[in-house]
């Protein structure tokens, strides 16, 4: 009786709507490999902005952008592309993609 | 305050509180926040003290943040595996990763565990029936006791609101009154 109470109060009193928990977590599983990688490079840009004293509002002037991207990018959640890392390294002063080391034609390193 | 379902098939067994103030409930909140590279290394930067002196003696804010993401990796999929099972199996797990909090000593084999696993992530909650539990905050909590911290004694005091809220609307029974945190 007590239990069918609660059941019913329970019933009554949980919202119908679904924490949006579980689709943001399948996102972030789907995406998980990239999101590592975004990870690292939103660590790199912050340290970089802490020595430079720039904050997202500077940095996203600096890049022409938003600063709703900027506060993304800063949270490892962006899919960036290639064409933003080299923007990103260029207005910051800093390596963010190192694709292993480089060889000369004739192979030395 | 709302109670907000996390499962769609089983709507009543993990529930997650909504403040007034707040747009999202406090597991979604939890998760955020521990999957968020900027919100990590401020918080890490900001209790620097308390990793690399403190509970764990941890060597770095950097590398904090990347187990972090790991443990958070961890229990996101350990929930997550179960989101589509039954009411008991999703039971069986909640009993499995909560524990009474207790806001004063450790005993000596939890101190040891604690301290091996690393394990800093704090969910809280309160159980209303055997089958259903309240989430009601969350924290990283890199110090042995709940009060101090500013941000540990908040949770506390969420864990007090939420309470007083489940027996006014008469989810809960006074004298059977149990806080929980996440212990894996």
């Amino acid at each position: 009786m007590v239990k069918t109470n609660k059941k019913n109060k329970l019933d009554d009193l949980v919202e119908k709507q679904i924490s949006p928990w579980k689709k943001e977590a399948a996102w972030r599983i789907a995406n998980r490999n990239w999101l590592k990688q975004s990870a690292r490079i939103a660590m790199r840009v912050l340290d970089r902005m802490d020595a430079l004293g720039w904050n997202q509002k500077k940095l996203a002037e600096q890049m022409g952008t938003s600063q709703q991207y900027i506060s993304k990018l800063c949270k490892g959640q962006e899919n960036l592309t290639l064409k933003q890392i080299v923007q990103l390294e260029e207005v910051l002063g800093v390596k963010l993609l190192v694709i292993g080391e480089e060889k000369t034609r004739d192979g030395a390193k | 305050m709302k109670l907000v379902p996390i499962f769609a098939r089983t709507k009543h067994t993990l529930l997650a509180i909504q403040f007034e103030d707040e747009v999202d409930d406090e597991f979604t909140k939890a998760f955020r926040q521990w999957n968020d590279i900027a919100y990590l290394r401020s918080f890490f930067k900001t209790h620097e003290n308390d990793l690399i002196d403190g509970f764990y003696t941890w060597p770095d804010s950097q590398t904090a943040v990347f187990h972090t993401l790991t443990l958070t990796q961890e229990l996101e999929d350990l929930v997550f595996n179960k989101a589509n099972g039954r009411a008991h199996e999703i039971s069986d797990m909640l009993q499995d990763i909560f524990k009474p909090l207790n806001n004063f000593e450790l005993n000596v084999q939890e101190l040891q565990k604690s301290k091996t696993s690393k394990q800093w992530l704090r969910l809280y909650a309160i159980r209303i029936s055997r089958q259903c539990y309240v989430i009601t905050g969350s924290a990283i909590k890199l110090v042995k006791l709940m009060n101090e911290r500013e941000h540990l004694k908040k949770e506390l005091h969420k864990l007090e609101r939420v309470k007083q809220y489940l027996i006014e609307i008469g989810l809960l029974d006074e004298w059977d009154v149990e806080f929980l945190e996440l212990k894996k």
